[in-house]
Order: C-alpha cells, then sequence, then structure tokens
C-alpha cells in the first residue's frame, strides 16, 4: 500500500537514492535474500559446531550442546507461520450507484495513464489514500483497489483529489506494488525473529535487530524514492499547483483528523451513536480550549520528527519537488463531496460499508445529553458510588484522599498501574461519578468535539473536570456542593 | 518535544512525562521497550544522573511490574530430581497476591541457577502458578544473566574456532623407537622426536609427505597419508620401531574367576602409521579401580602404550617380538635403520637382509647394495649379491659381468674368485683350483675351495685347503669349523676332531657354541668317553636351562627340565626323530626365525626333504630360504626327492642336505628295493656323525 501521508522533515540523502525499477527490485529481492542468507547461515553456523565436533573429535563438547541449542531456537523462530486472517479485512467497495462521479474520475484518471483495470473504490477514515492490486495465480492485474480517506473528499478540491488519485496510480504505473510484498514479508519475517529472540540467552537478536534497521533505512530509502515519483506524475497530471495544495492540506488535517476520530468520533460510536462527521470535524477545528489529551495528542502529530527510517519524505521536501523552491502553505479548504452525492450521501456510503450494530441517530449539540448522561447514569447505578447514595457534597472527602480509593474502585485482575497512574484512574471515575451526581440533580451535558463536557441547569454551568481540580486543591466549598445537590431555586439546608 | 510511546506507558505510569526530557529515558520510551526503561531508570538512580527526581526514581523502580510485558508463552516449568525449571522467590508483593517471581534453572526445587527471567505470579496451589506478564528482571539479574549469556557466546564462539581448526587439522603422535633421536620434518613444521620418546604435531589434513631423519642414518622412513580429520588417534611410529601397543582393560564389578576372555593386547611393531578409535588412556596408566553405571556389571576401556624394557632399546624389543611372530618383513625399515646406526656392519646387514629377503628377492638386493656401498670391499656382501642375483634368474648375465671383471683385473685375487665363484660343479672346482694354485693365499678361494671338494667327497683335498686356511685367516677357518670336523671324522681321525672341537669351544658363542657341542656330543658317542661334556650345563652368557634342552633335544638327549618338552621346537626334534608327518603339522606354528636358529641343517634337510615328498608346498617355501642352497638347484634337488631319475652330484649341496636327500629318495616306494636300500646306505654314510638323518632312517617307517 502507498500511503499519502506526510512527515515534516526528512533527510533527502541523494547518495542512497536507486534508481530505476530494476534496481529498485534488485535492492529488494537482496535485502530479503540477505535476511533469508544470514538467518539460515547462522542456523547452518551454530548447527555445525556440535557435528564438527562429533566428527572430527567424537566427541560434543559444552560449547557444541550450547551452539546446538542456539540453533533449534534460532531455526524455530523462522519456522513458517500461518497468516492470521483478522475478520473484517476486506471492506466493500462503495457501489457505483452511490458513486458513479467518483468511479468515473478515478477511471478517467487510470485510463490517462494507461491503466486500464476495473477499479474498486473503498472509503476509509484517515487522512490518507492508497493503492494495492489483486492478481491471478498467472500474474495478471485482476483489479485495482483504491482507498480514499474521507477527510480528503471533506477538504479537497477535486483537482486536489484527482492529483491524490494520480499519485496513488503513479506506484501502480512504476510497478512500486509488486516490491510491496517483499518488503512486507521481510519485515515480517525479521520482527517475527526478532520478537522471538527477544532477550535471547545468545544475543541471537541484536544480529536481527542491526539487520533489520539496515534493511528498514535502505527500503525506507526506496519507498521515499518511489514518493517523489509518483507525485511528480501527480504534478504532470494536475499541475504542480494542485499537487502541491494537495500535499498541504493533508499534512495539515491529517494530526486533527486522527486525533478527532480518537477522541471524539471512534468513542461516539463505541457508544452506539451515529453522529455527522463532517459537521463533527467542522466544530473540532473550531478554535477554543481543547482538552489536555487531545491537544497533546495534536501536538504530538505535527511535532513528529523525520528519521532516516521514513517511508515518505518531508512535506517540505515533497513541495520543493513539486514546485522547485517553494515552502509549504495554508491553502483554503476546499472539498469535492459532490461526487458522491453530497456531504450526507457521503457518510451514509461511509456507515454502509459496517457491519457493526444499530446505531442510534444522534448530532453533536444533543450527543453529551442523549448518549453520555445515560451511559455514565448508568455506570454507577446500584454502586456505592450511585448519586442517590453518595451525594456531591462527599466530593471534598473523597478527594482528601483520593488513592485512598483505589482498593475500592480497582479493576479485577492484576494492576500494572504506578501510583500516579492508579490516581488518575480514580479521578478518571470520580469525574464521572461527577458527572453521574450532576445527571441526577437535573444538569444537562453538552459537548463541543475536542472541548471539556459542561454540565448546564438553570442556574447555571459547571464542568465536571474542573469541579473536581478545585476539589482536589481543597478549594471545594461545601455550600456550592450543596446547593447543586438542590433542584434550581430551592434553599440549601444547613446544619 | 513530544515523544513516541509505543508502548503505552505513559497511561500506565505517568511519572515517567516528568523524566522524559533524559535522553536516555527518553530513547528507551520511544523504543517501545518497557524493560529497557526499567533499566535506564534503574542506572539513572544507581548514578544519580537526575538528582532532583531521585524520589520519583526510587519509588518507580521499586516497582518491577509497571514495567511489565505481555507473556509471549507459557515459560517452561518442570523438574526432574528436583532439576529443572521452576519459579523461586518472591517479591513487590500486591494486595491482590501477585508477585514478582523469578523463573530459573533450580535444582532442589529452589536453588536458581540460571535465572530465564522474572514474571508476576500468582501462587494456586504447591508449585502451582498463575502467570500474568513478565517483568524485567532485577539490575543484577540481568547483569548475571547477560554475564552468561555473554560467557556463552564467548564459548560458542571459541568451540567454533576450535570446531574450525579441527576440521582442519589433525593431531599426529610420532614415535620414535631407537636409540638416537629423530628429526621428523612435514614441509615447514619440524620437529625433534627424542631418542626412545613421542612428540605431538599438528598437521593440516589432507596429502601430507612426511620424512624422519637421523644424523647419521639421513632418511629413516617417509610417510605418505591422506590426513582426515577425525576423533580417532593418529599415529607413526617411525619404521615400526616403537613397540606400541593397544591394551583392552576391563573393570568388573565383581571379578570373575576367569576374566582374560575381556583383556586383550594387540602388539603395533612395524606398523608405521595407524589410526585408533575410542582411545581413553592415551599413553598413561589405567587407573587401578573405575567407576560405572549402576546397571553395568563391566567396563573396557583402551589404552595405548609403548612397551618399556630395562636396558633393552624400543627397537629390540620390537625386533624380537617379530621374529618371534614370522612378522620379519615389516620390520625391515627399522633393521634398515638400525644396520645403518651400526655403518651397516655384518651383523646388522644380515639381520636386515634376512628381513628383507621375506618380502622379496628384489628388496634383499636393493638392502644388501645399500650395505655394499658401505663396505665395498666386503665380499662375503658381494657374494650375498650374487646369491640373491642367482635367486632372481641373473646367472647368465652375472656371469658375463663378472667374466669382464675378471678380465678387466686380472691380478685381482677376489675379482677371480667372484667369477668363479658362479661355476658350479666340477667346473667350480677346477677353477678354484687353478686359481689356488695362482692366489694361495686367498682366503676366499681357499674356504669355496674346501667347501666344494668337500661337498663332492673329496675329504683330502678339502683338509688340505683348509689346513692352508688356518694358516692365512684363522677366522675364516673358524667358520668351516663344523665342516672340518666332519671332514676329519670322515677321514678317521674321530679324536682330532674332537681335539679341534675343544681347541675351538671357548671362543665360541651362542648357537655355533650349541652347534659345535652337539657336534662333540656325536663324535663323542662314536669314540666313547664323555659324550654330554658340553650339554650337561652352559657356560654362563651362552644360554639358559631351556636354549640347553633345545640343544639336547637336537642332539637326540632326554630333556632337563619337563616342562620344556611343551617348546614347539623341542616337540618338533623329537617328533623328527620318529614322526616325520607330525614333525610337518609341528612346523606351522614354528617361526621361520625360530627354525633357522633352534635347528640343525640336518633337521632342516630332513623336513624340507619330507615336504617335498608329501607335496607339502607351505613347509617347502618356509624352509627354502634356510638350506644354503642355490635357487636354481631346487628344482634338481625336488626332483631328486621325488624319487624322479635325477642326479644331484653336479649341484654344489651341503653334506647333510645331500644326506637326507638321500634318505629321502630312499622312502619312495616306486623305486625298487635295491636302490632304495643302496639309498640309505648312502645317506648314513654322508651323515659321518650319525645323527638325526641315522636316526631317521633307522626309525622313520618305510
Amino acid at each position: 500500500m502507498a500511503n499519502l501521508s506526510s512527515s515534516k522533515k526528512t533527510e533527502n540523502k541523494s547518495g542512497s537514492r536507486p534508481g530505476n525499477l530494476t534496481q529498485r527490485a534488485f535492492l529488494v529481492v537482496a535485502l530479503w535474500l540477505g535476511f533469508w542468507i544470514l538467518a539460515l547461515g547462522l542456523v547452518a553456523g551454530l548447527a555445525w559446531i556440535p557435528l564438527a565436533q562429533i566428527n572430527h573429535r567424537s566427541t560434543i563438547e559444552f560449547s557444541g550442546i550450547v551452539a546446538g541449542i542456539a540453533a533449534l531456537t534460532l531455526a524455530y523462530t523462522l519456522r513458517p507461520r500461518r497468516k492470521e486472517k483478522k475478520s473484517g479485512e476486506s471492506v466493500k467497495p462503495l457501489s457505483r450507484d452511490t458513486a458513479a462521479p467518483l468511479y468515473a474520475m478515478v477511471e478517467r484518471i487510470g485510463k490517462e495513464l494507461g491503466v486500464s483495470a476495473p477499479v474498486n473504490i473503498h472509503l476509509i477514515g484517515g487522512a490518507t489514500a492508497f493503492i494495492s492490486d489483486n492478481k491471478n495465480w498467472l500474474g495478471k492485474i485482476k483489479s485495482l483497489e483504491v482507498g480514499l480517506g474521507l477527510p480528503l473528499l471533506g477538504t479537497l478540491s477535486e483537482a486536489e483529489l484527482g492529483s491524490v488519485i494520480a499519485h496513488e496510480y503513479g506506484h501502480f504505473v512504476a510497478g512500486d506494488l509488486s516490491l510491496g510484498p517483499w518488503v512486507y514479508r521481510t519485515r515480517i519475517s525479521i520482527a517475527h525473529t526478532v520478537t522471538d529472540l527477544d532477550d535471547s540467552m545468545f544475543f541471537l537478536d541484536i544480529l536481527f535487530r542491526w539487520y533489520g534497521k539496515w534493511f528498514l533505512r535502505l527500503s525506507a530509502a526506496v519507498s521515499r524514492e518511489q514518493e517523489y515519483a509518483a507525485d511528480a506524475m501527480a504534478a504532470k497530471k494536475f499541475g504542480p499547483v494542485a499537487t502541491r495544495s494537495a500535499l498541504e492540506k493533508v499534512h495539515l488535517i491529517s494530526p486533527l483528523w486522527s486525533s478527532y476520530l480518537d477522541y471524539e468520533l471512534g468513542p461516539a460510536l463505541n457508544r452506539g451513536a451515529r453522529m455527522p462527521i463532517f459537521e463533527g470535524f467542522r466544530r473540532f477545528c473550531k478554535p477554543g480550549i481543547r482538552r489536555a489529551e487531545i491537544q497533546e495528542a495534536i501536538h504530538y502529530a505535527e511535532a513528529h520528527e523525520s528519521s532516516e527510517y521514513d517511508t515518505h519524505p518531508s512535506m517540505e521536501e515533497r513541495v520543493a519537488a513539486v514546485v522547485p523552491g517553494a515552502r509549504p502553505g495554508m491553502p483554503p479548504l476546499a472539498q469535492c463531496l459532490h461526487l458522491l452525492g453530497g456531504e450526507q450521501q457521503t457518510e451514509d456510503a461511509w456507515y454502509s460499508l459496517f457491519e457493526v450494530e444499530q446505531l442510534t441517530v444522534s448530532d453533536w449539540d444533543n450527543y453529551a445529553a442523549d448518549v453520555m448522561q445515560a451511559i455514565n447514569k448508568k455506570r454507577f447505578e446500584g454502586s456505592w458510588m450511585d448519586p442517590k447514595v453518595l451525594p456531591l457534597s462527599e466530593l471534598k472527602n473523597l478527594a482528601l484522599d483520593p488513592d485512598s480509593l483505589w482498593d475500592r474502585l480497582r479493576p479485577e485482575g492484576v494492576s500494572f498501574l504506578s501510583r500516579l497512574g492508579k490516581r488518575q484512574y480514580v479521578l478518571e471515575i470520580m469525574e464521572a461519578w461527577i458527572s453521574a451526581c450532576l445527571t441526577q440533580y437535573g444538569y444537562r451535558a453538552s459537548l463541543i468535539p475536542g472541548q471539556a463536557l459542561v454540565m448546564t441547569r438553570a442556574d447555571g454551568s459547571v464542568q465536571p473536570a474542573t469541579l473536581l481540580q478545585t476539589a482536589l486543591l481543597g478549594r471545594s466549598n461545601l455550600d456550592d456542593l450543596k446547593r447543586m445537590e438542590q433542584s434550581p431555586g430551592t434553599s440549601a439546608v444547613t446544619a | 518535544m513530544p515523544i513516541s510511546d509505543p508502548a503505552n506507558l505513559f497511561q500506565r505510569v505517568p511519572e515517567l512525562r516528568a523524566l522524559s526530557d533524559d535522553p536516555k529515558i527518553s530513547r528507551a520510551i520511544e523504543s517501545g521497550d518497557p524493560f529497557k526503561v526499567y533499566r535506564a531508570l534503574v542506572l539513572a538512580r544507581i548514578f544519580r544522573r537526575l538528582p532532583e527526581h531521585m524520589p520519583i526514581l526510587r519509588e518507580l523502580t521499586r516497582e518491577r511490574r509497571l514495567f511489565a510485558r505481555p507473556l509471549k508463552g507459557t515459560p517452561s516449568l518442570g523438574t526432574y530430581n528436583s532439576v529443572g525449571f521452576g519459579f523461586v522467590g518472591e517479591s513487590e508483593r500486591d494486595s491482590d497476591g501477585s508477585h514478582i517471581a523469578l523463573h530459573a534453572f533450580v535444582i532442589l526445587f529452589a536453588i536458581p541457577l540460571i535465572p530465564m527471567g522474572s514474571y508476576l505470579v500468582k501462587s494456586t496451589g504447591e508449585r502451582q502458578w498463575q502467570i500474568y506478564a513478565r517483568t524485567p528482571l532485577g539490575i543484577m539479574g540481568w547483569l548475571y544473566t547477560r554475564g552468561l549469556a555473554l560467557a556463552l557466546v564467548i564459548m560458542v564462539l571459541t568451540g567454533a574456532a576450535h570446531s574450525y581448526h579441527a576440521s582442519n587439522n589433525q593431531d599426529l603422535t610420532v614415535l620414535n623407537g631407537f636409540a638416537v633421536p629423530l628429526t621428523v620434518r612435514f614441509d615447514d613444521k619440524v620437529v625433534q622426536v627424542p631418542a626412545q620418546g613421542r612428540s605431538k604435531l599438528t598437521l593440516p589434513t589432507g596429502q601430507l609427505h612426511g620424512v624422519a631423519s637421523a644424523d647419521k642414518a639421513g632418511v629413516v622412513d617417509k610417510l605418505d597419508i591422506a590426513l582426515e580429520s577425525s576423533g580417532r588417534t593418529s599415529i607413526w611410529n617411525v619404521a615400526g620401531a616403537a613397540p606400541l601397543v593397544q591394551n583392552t582393560v576391563t573393570y568388573y564389578k565383581v571379578k570373575p574367576v576367569n576374566p582374560e576372555g575381556n583383556e586383550s593386547q594387540t602388539v603395533y611393531c612395524g606398523k608405521t602409521f595407524l589410526e585408533f578409535d575410542d582411545i581413553k588412556f592415551l599413553f598413561t596408566d589405567p587407573p587401578p579401580t573405575m567407576s560405572m553405571g549402576k546397571h553395568d556389571s563391566m567396563i573396557s576401556v583402551r589404552q595405548l602404550a609403548v612397551v618399556s624394557q630395562p636396558d633393552t632399546p624400543g627397537v629390540q624389543s620390537c625386533i624380537n617380538y617379530a621374529f618371534d611372530h614370522s612378522q620379519e618383513k615389516e620390520m625391515l625399515k627399522a633393521l634398515e635403520a638400525l644396520a645403518a646406526f651400526n655403518d651397516w656392519n655384518e651383523g646388522y646387514a644380515n639381520v636386515a637382509m634376512f628381513a628383507a629377503t621375506n618380502v622379496s628377492t628384489k628388496e634383499a638386493l636393493r638392502v644388501a647394495q645399500k650395505a655394499l656401498k658401505v663396505h665395498p670391499e666386503n665380499i662375503s656382501l658381494e657374494r650375498t649379491i650374487q646369491d640373491l642375483r642367482e635367486d632372481a634368474g641373473e646367472h647368465a648375465s652375472m656371469l658375463t659381468e663378472y667374466a669382464a671383471r675378471k678380465d678387466q683385473h686380472p691380478d685381482s685375487a677376489n675379482e677371480q674368485y667372484l667369477y668363479a665363484a658362479l661355476l658350479s660343479g666340477n667346473e667350480g672346482i677346477s677353477v678354484l683350483k687353478s686359481l689356488a694354485q695362482r692366489f694361495p693365499d686367498n682366503n676366499n678361494i681357499l674356504r669355496s675351495l674346501a667347501w666344494r671338494r668337500a661337498a663332492h667327497g673329496d675329504a683330502a683335498g678339502a683338509l688340505q685347503n683348509l689346513s692352508r686356511l688356518h694358516q692365512v685367516s684363522p677366522s675364516d677357518a673358524d667358520h668351516l669349523l663344523d665342516l672340518e670336523a666332519r671332514l676329519l671324522v670322515a677321514q678317521g681321525r674321530a679324536k682330532e676332531a674332537l681335539k679341534l672341537l675343544e681347541t675351538s669351544m671357548p671362543e665360541l658363542k651362542s648357537h655355533a657354541y650349541g652347534s659345535s657341542a652337539i657336534a662333540y656330543y656325536l663324535i663323542s658317542r662314536q669314540t666313547g668317553g664323555d659324550a654330554e661334556k658340553y650339554l650337561k650345563t652352559l657356560p654362563a652368557g651362552q644360554g639358559t636351562e631351556r636354549t640347553l634342552d633345545v640343544y639336547r633335544a637336537r642332539a637326540g638327549l632326554p630333556i632337563l627340565i619337563q616342562a620344556d618338552a611343551s617348546m614347539p621346537v623341542i616337540k618338533l626334534s623329537i617328533a623328527l626323530r620318529n614322526e616325520p608327518g607330525q614333525a610337518l603339522t609341528l612346523l606351522r606354528d614354528i617361526s621361520t626365525a625360530t627354525l633357522h636358529q633352534a635347528l640343525s641343517m640336518d633337521q632342516l634337510a630332513l623336513l624340507y626333504g619330507e615336504a617335498v615328498r608329501v607335496n607339502d608346498k607351505v613347509a617347502q617355501g618356509r624352509l627354502r630360504g634356510l638350506l644354503q642352497v642355490n635357487k636354481n638347484d631346487f628344482s634338481l634337488l625336488d626332483q631328486y626327492l621325488r624319487g624322479e631319475n635325477a642326479s644331484i652330484d653336479n649341484i654344489d649341496l651341503n653334506l647333510d642336505v645331500q644326506a637326507s636327500a638321500h634318505l629321502i629318495r630312499s622312502r619312495n616306494q616306486h623305486l625298487s628295493p635295491q636302490e632304495r636300500s643302496s639309498l640309505k646306505q648312502l645317506a648314513v654314510k654322508t651323515d659321518v656323525w650319525q645323527s638325526n638323518i641315522t636316526t631317521a632312517s633307522k626309525q622313520w617307517q618305510t
């Protein structure tokens, strides 16, 4: 699979650039062969020691026994492994009825690039695209599978999307797809071997770690060259402006989209809610104070340091390759959802790809109140933290020593959490308990994607997270807490 | 700067965020290996690299479970006889009962020998555990296992280097059985092998050429081998001279009554290159006891040793062994070397030539020519060469060659003699007579003429020549002492014969002494007197009582020690007087060298004649070399023995051979009774001492 996502900065060592397909193929196959020569040679070498001792000295020494065990261990790690088939690995392609303009566009681009194989288009969740081929046993192409990420349709113009598709076709035309399996197989073999030999009594893993790193360096260099070539083909077909802006947009939205997917859309789906995808993302991208974990995730994704193991060049390098001398900018967002009939139809098409249990249609205005509050309420029902038996005013006491709650709240099974880990676990439950309490007292929850949960009642709004932090700092006002326990307009009963 | 956290450690251990500014710790976190993170923290704590975070470091490194990794599989568990794999120890116990235990190769169930790893476990019964995750070893345990691993790697690498070296090289032990040091060279490798000692060489495998040499003798032995690497013990016994033996030593739990069946010794005298399997004790003595399995009742081990006898060089021990076991030819190289060490003196040269004769005439000729090269003036050696060439069928060419030499050196008595020596019968006598007139003082001519005259019945003439020989060369005359005594008896001068023998006795050694003692007995028996004078006891240095019994049996006297009756040569001597068939049977078990030393010419001649008569080819082959008869003359002799129409008058035969030939021929049934009777009388007449031939004529069944 050729991935469009790019990293920020990657060293472009022209000295390691392999040239044409033949050279690249030779290098990849040589690396694959190198792994097996190294591994089997090592097995043979180790096994030779005891055999030589028996043959030449009629006795087997302790070193021979150790070498024999090492040879058997290594041979075991190299055993053929059955490929695990992941359930749901194959996602249904978009039907031609629902995505006729998109199919037409993809096939047109293919034809113009001399590719006539039938195409299946897949909608995928990430800000990425791919192309892969299906071959019959004679090696003839049966069909091409083209994957396009939802955010691409929601942020790129038609020309920019065409550039992305041409980039993927570029990988196919250049023969990169035929090298992919070799790289993949070798990586898997090295990974299995290193994992099995991890902390080996004989340091055998060290050799394979070295080889693995070397292999990754070389194969990544090959991969980066393939990306440049694919970019060049895209620019030739759709012009450097469209190609450049496609690269810039993908680079821009990728960290935001992945955080949105991980922290908002994904959890909502897990809670059984069918949410408006693009609307949620638009709200997620709006300025505002984001939750700390989300801000950190975005920051991490944006701050990714490129390395020699990256399969893609940095965005700066790619832009400079497409438009010599240019530096990355921030082009205005666009969309090409009309290729699937519009925003709603695109989201329908994406949801229809999953065979999940019935999702309840919701929207971002009501999701927190309708879905999150209901689930949270259920979570504490009947427990010692049920808001009916443990009122919010107890927060002050609980916050005095939250660590002491661990033994009462700990999950089943053994724990691998540190003191702070346990504390965070406890605090997450306490925050959820505060929400449940506030729900009990008539507060309604609301959530702007990416921001903190807000609970609102006629007499005001409160953030459970803020309430918890205040309590932990010992600044909670018991009267305030008791007032929250009351319905709006009633006076607190004082002792 | 945010860092990647593939193992989700920040979620489990948020405290790490505060430490992630440290490059070593952040690298460990980014590697995704919690064990590495643990070790980075421990090292930071030990080396106080982050003093401001010491409390956190202490807290985190106290809990190894925080850095747990998922299980790869179930660790091996199970012991046999309290040795095997198991969990030992208990640390960092949690309120739920889970704790860290060390997985190790253990002895006595609980003593860890090789730590394999740490695990988070919960005990579920007696030596039963619920295993949750792998945890890092404590730093000491980690260092111990890594140290152990390093040691194993070094050991394997060393083992590989040794195996590689072993597969391309082979140890060769060089044995020197001689009393002088040897220099052994294999291409550029040279080693000095001490006298009676050994040296070990490590040689590359493949085709090798080795040369063993000594200062005086030059090249003693060569070895061309395709040396292979193996676990066998490779030995080069130079010239086969060292008495190398392989002993099988058996140890018993309960020693049986007759344990000999399992003990054995194999002697490798004369064998040069040898390879042995399963040698437990190489040139070392096996211990008096040895431990064995509880189900074993005995155990046999092999030992290689070089036999050493006080005051006897190893090569001599080997020569003695080889001559006792008819393996003379195996010792040819050693004998040649020994002769070379001793300047090819006559004794050593003769033994070497004897061994070479057992190999082939060609070999004997080669050895004789080597000896002659050192002693070109030695006429005896020249004569030996002539005999060997005669055997090789070169009579005609020799006649031409020596005639030319004789003509080239008309004044050389020896050259004239060497030519005449090639002539047989009356022609030879005639030429020698004329030479004796030209060269009256030449010992070789006189000796040869005396012997030939005796062989052809001219006793008086022979005695004249002997008389002259006594004046010219007493030592040559002494060599014909036996013949002279015989001629004197034939001339009716028995008393002179006895006197001659008595005079010579003090000078004689060993077998010559024995032969003269027997002659004295046989002659005295006819004249009266103390016939057994020299056969009652042997003077010091002349042999043992056993040797005396051998002489006595040869002479027909009763033996002195009853146990000696079982000696093969004594049994043969006794049988030969009555049962020639039995004597031939006994002959099979006696070595040629022993026959040569222990039997007299009349006995050998009788045995040969009977072997021809009954067509025993093996016995004939063994005896031919001992009869002092030209190879070309055997054809005629055999015909005569078989009773065919043939005459031995014109060939030069020893008197004993003549007498026994007449007797054997007389045993042929198809001859007329008159002829047989006359042959028998002739045999008795020729046997002037009335020895075994006369006895046989009376006691053998016709």
